[in-house]
């Protein structure tokens, strides 16, 4: 018997295992010896050959072809059975082996694995986000391909769309049944305090129209959605409980059905639960959706809220027919608003002349509106620079891989002069670089899900989340992110490691770095360099924007002031009784210690609340108008303006006696006064108020006081005394109090409101500091990822650059040797590593600063009065980069100048 | 090798039992394994030679037993077989199995008729 080397042996050795392989012929072969060892074994007993012949094809099988085809099978299923086995056992082998080198070098694994987990995590966290934000439709939508939101088009986005219009609308588009299929309208949602006194608790609800479930095509999970039967102000109210809400509030129970519920001043029954993950055409977080009928009763408005086309409150929504083209539908969107308001107007008697605004229909589905909520924006931006930190990892990766390689020539030389194919070599190489993305990718998804932990809880709160963050998408995601980054950052320098030059590698010391490798990982170090750059500065920018908007001047002080506000409207007080309550809760709340003072008013700039109304100079037929809509009035009592810190720049402030005199007296905000006035002062002139052809005297001028983050706000506003006698539609106290933490006084408030009148409703309580930073959270979600992700970026190049850097000095060691033998300084020495890799980074830095400077303008809108190319930003980035590249290479430096060169020289 | 009653049908599955017992004293190619099995069961098993490769075959398959080409005493060649670690463990295994079976069914079907 003949055996070749023994598996076991090939094995030891990770050469090909030569399976035996068992071919037709020699199936054929095996048959034939078989049958001729018979016949002999036959006429040896005393047969003829003849008979011999028989009888041995008799014994082999009933049909000779048969028996034959059948072994010949067997034959071949033996065949494939073992091909599987072998293939698999192949990958098997290979996983082992990476494992068992990668445990003998775990410095370097857990650097590649780290690198690889925070690089997926941020990209799987950033996908999680996305996902829900901007690529999937709104869930529990019908055909959200096709509905629309109507949005006035504003020349020059800004962030968040402008879609406040009003009712009568809806209407208007219904009757343009050519265009037109179906139309509704729904209120952002708004805090509504839910039960009253300890179990009070604060819910987001919406109000909608009849015809808003139908459009949308939503079902129930449970009982039923509004529909047109819920067209009147009924009590109890029906409201519909949004799936997330019915569990936690109901336990998920049936029995929630039919429930009575008491939000703000009104009884409402539960008659349905939405189904799971809907809110409605916006993915923002809803509770409750109420029937608009009750919107005049619960917010104040005004009883003509169905027909009144001069308070902006409410989105419409629309789907057009299939197959016309948005500038059709566009415009039809636009003359039915346009007529609508004309008309309305002429009815009362008013008109202007106004540049009449563009509207459109703008999709629903997140992925295809112009004007997305800002997270959004910014998340999908997040996205792209997570991306970018992954490619800076796998460019570290394959430099150390690159490194690696070359250290393993000669044990990848002997492999191949051992017969082991450069195939089998590279797929042996790219299983450890799998196992290494594979341990990555599960660490991933652990980042990932503490990373939207995080986000959902901090940053993006007023979104509604379905399930845990870990879903089949974000798990598809991250296997195939591990698959790509394996592959890109494996196989290069698999490739490279192979490089089939045997015989130079094995002669060879081993020591000769190879140019090309060396200008490959050159170029990784300038590729790294430069996205890091990028990174950094789009940070600089937003931590700019974020510093920007804490300085920026709103006109008036957030620090220490609380908004205090309670649903009274409705509890059946008249306007007399409710004025009279408030009267009475300002006076509690400004004898309490520790607060300053008390102002009343309608509204103030983060109440979120903004009522239009007229304003005439007698003898001119036009006035300008502001580019944000108004005029707008707000109705205050004494105190206002130095409660809020809201500067009078001229005149003087509304007091407690105009209000006592019911005085004839507004105050106008800097914009109007200078808009209607131009170069003149207002104090002292005469203006009709809202259609009344009497002189209302203007008594001061207060400074612009901004609604909005914006920098271009100016807001036409009049303050008015808010006398017993004015219809309020909605009463909100202000208090300025001595305390930075003001929160700390809610209590004490909540008890001397309590004491005016035993049974009042939930007293909402919040710092102005809180409404505000409502509105700064784009910014910080942008500053706080991209610094945190800029950051990151930074230290995976620079942990790069020192390996590579490192890997270099250990390659060259015998150089060294010889140089320090011939006499050269150790500052010498220090100073080749060290501007090896200083001057690659100032490259990469070059490079970055400019593709920076170029990208610059698709974040112009997101950022917050900075300009992209801010020069500082830009400065600071590149030297802070340079310091850390040769920080990151000194170390390497100073380990090569230490070099022995007795020992170093006889290395060899 | 004559026998007065008519050669017995081997029940499935036996067949690759037999193959792995006649490989675990040496390795053996496929006409040495036929002779085994007829010398062994004095002719009263009816095994077709082709259904012995097939059989063979298939142990291959589950890698229960390996095969080298090698050379007889003749100086041909032939296709050797032997038995793998699997297979040693699986025939033991097997055999246990057999034993217990035939036992049980022979216990019942010669056992005393009385209850």
């Amino acid at each position: 018997m003949r055996f070749d080397i023994r598996p076991r042996i090939r094995r030891g050795f990770r050469l090909a295992l030569r399976r035996p392989d068992l071919t037709e012929a020699e199936v054929d072969e095996e048959l034939r010896f078989h049958i001729a060892s018979r016949i002999d074994q036959l006429v040896s007993r005393g047969l003829t050959r003849e008979q011999a012949a028989a009888e041995a094809r008799r014994r082999f099988g009933l049909s000779w072809d048969n028996a034959m085809a059948r072994v010949h099978e067997a034959g071949r299923a033996r065949e494939e059975r073992l091909a599987m086995t072998e293939r698999l056992d192949a990958w098997w082998q290979d996983i082992r082996y990476a494992t068992r080198t990668l445990s003998r070098q775990r410095g370097f694994a857990l650097v590649v694995i780290a690198t690889f987990a925070l690089g997926i995590g941020a990209n799987a966290t950033m996908f999680g986000v996305i996902d829900r934000l901007l690529l999937r439709p709104p869930p529990g939508v019908g055909d959200a391909e096709s509905l629309g939101i109507v949005s006035v088009v504003i020349p020059n986005s800004s962030l968040g769309r402008n879609s406040n219009l009003h009712y009568p609308l809806v209407a208007a588009l219904l009757a343009d049944s050519s265009v037109f299929t179906g139309a509704a309208a729904a209120t952002d949602a708004d805090r509504f305090t839910l039960g009253r006194g300890a179990n009070a608790e604060e819910i987001f609800a919406s109000f909608v129209s009849d015809s808003y479930f139908p459009l949308l095509r939503a079902r129930p999970a449970l009982g039923r959605l509004l529909d047109h039967d819920d067209i009147h102000d009924v009590s109890p109210a029906p409201v519909v409980l949004s799936y997330g809400f019915w569990q936690r509030r109901f336990g998920g129970q049936r029995s929630a059905i039919g429930k009575t519920l008491q939000i703000g001043p009104r009884y409402f029954t539960v008659v349905g639960v939405a189904e799971r993950g809907f809110t409605g055409f916006d993915p923002r977080r809803v509770d409750a959706w109420m029937p608009v009928a009750v919107a005049g009763a619960l917010r104040g408005r005004t009883p003509n809220w169905d027909t009144t086309w001069g308070s902006y409150w409410i989105n419409v929504l629309a789907r057009a027919k299939p197959g016309l083209s948005p500038a059709l539908v566009d415009a039809h969107v636009t003359s039915a608003y346009v007529n609508g308001r004309a008309a309305w107007l002429a009815s009362a008697g008013r008109s202007r002349a106004t540049e009449p605004p563009r509207l459109s229909l703008m999709s629903v589905m997140p992925s295809r509106q112009l004007q997305n909520n800002a997270e959004a924006r910014i998340a999908r931006l997040l996205g792209l620079v997570a991306g970018v930190v992954l490619l800076i990892g796998c460019a570290n990766i394959a430099n150390l891989l690159l490194a690696r390689g070359t250290e393993r020539r000669r044990e990848i030389a002997v492999r191949l002069t051992l017969g082991v194919t450069r195939r089998r070599l590279i797929r042996l190489l790219l299983a450890e670089t799998t196992l290494l993305a594979a341990i990555g990718g599960a660490v991933a998804l652990v980042v990932a899900v503490v990373g939207m932990k995080l986000l959902r809880g901090t940053l993006l709160t007023n979104f509604e989340w379905i399930g845990g963050a870990v879903d089949p998408r974000l798990l598809g995601v991250t296997l195939a992110l591990v698959a790509i980054t394996a592959a890109v950052a494996g196989l290069a320098p698999a490739l490279s490691a192979t490089r089939p030059n045997v015989t130079e590698s094995l002669k060879s010391g081993g020591r000769e770095g190879g140019v090309r490798r060396s200008r490959t990982s050159t170029t990784l170090i300038v590729v790294q360099a430069a996205l890091s750059v990028m990174l950094l500065v789009g940070a600089g920018l937003f931590v700019t924007s974020l510093r920007r908007i804490a300085s920026l001047r709103l006109g008036y002080d957030v620090d220490r002031a609380l908004s205090v506000s309670t649903d009274l409207a409705t509890l059946g007080y008249e306007p007399k009784e409710r004025y009279a309550l408030f009267t009475g809760m300002r006076q509690r709340i400004a004898a309490l210690p520790g607060v300053t003072s008390v102002a009343m008013s309608a509204t103030h700039p983060l109440h979120g609340w903004a009522f239009g109304m007229w304003v005439t100079i007698p003898g001119r037929d036009s006035l300008p108008q502001a580019k944000n809509g108004g005029p707008y009035y707000n109705l205050v009592s004494g105190d206002y303006f130095s409660t809020l810190g809201l500067r009078i720049l001229e005149g003087r402030a509304i007091t407690d006696a105009d209000v006592a005199s019911n005085a004839r007296v507004v105050v106008f905000s800097e914009p109007m006064a200078r808009a209607y006035w131009p170069g003149e002062s207002a104090v002292g002139r005469c203006v009709w108020m809202d259609g009344d052809s009497t002189c209302t005297t203007v008594i001061g001028v207060a400074d612009n006081a901004r609604e909005r983050l914006k920098n271009d706000e100016e807001r036409f506003l009049s303050y008015v005394p808010a006398t017993p006698t004015r219809e309020t539609p909605s009463t909100v106290l202000l208090v300025r109090t001595r305390t930075d933490k003001p929160e700390r006084l809610t209590a004490d408030i909540r008890r001397a409101i309590q004491s005016v009148s035993p049974n009042l409703p939930f007293v909402d309580v919040q710092s102005l500091p809180s409404m505000l930073s409502q509105q700064v959270r784009p910014w910080q979600l942008g500053a706080t990822l991209f610094s945190l992700f800029g950051g990151l970026a930074a230290v995976i190049a620079a942990l790069g650059l020192y390996s590579a850097i490192s890997y270099r000095v250990s390659q060259r060691r015998h150089e060294f040797g010889v140089r320090l033998a011939l006499g050269a300084q150790v500052r010498d020495i220090i100073g080749l590593v060290v501007g090896h890799g200083v001057r690659a980074t100032i490259v990469g830095v070059l490079v970055g600063c400019a593709a920076a400077f170029v990208a610059g303008r698709y974040v112009v809108d997101l950022l917050f009065d900075t300009s992209p190319r801010d020069p500082v930003v830009f400065a600071v980035v590149a030297v802070l980069a340079v310091t850390v590249a040769a920080a990151a290479t000194l170390i390497p430096a100073w380990r090569s100048s230490r070099v022995d060169p007795a020992s170093a020289l006889r290395a060899d | 090798m004559t026998s007065s009653s008519p050669p017995l049908v081997l029940v499935k599955g036996t067949l690759d039992l037999l193959i792995l017992k006649a490989l675990v004293w040496q390795p053996m190619h496929g006409f040495e394994i036929a002779n085994w099995l007829e010398e062994r069961s004095s002719g009263a098993l009816d095994v077709d030679d082709s259904a012995l490769y097939q059989g063979l075959y298939r142990l291959e398959g589950k890698e229960l037993i390996a095969a080298e080409w090698g050379i007889t005493e003749n100086g041909r060649r032939a296709r050797y077989y032997k038995v793998t670690q699997r297979g040693k463990s699986h025939l033991k295994q097997e055999t246990a199995t057999w034993v217990r079976y035939t036992e049980t069914v022979t216990g019942i079907l010669t056992g005393a008729q009385s209850a």
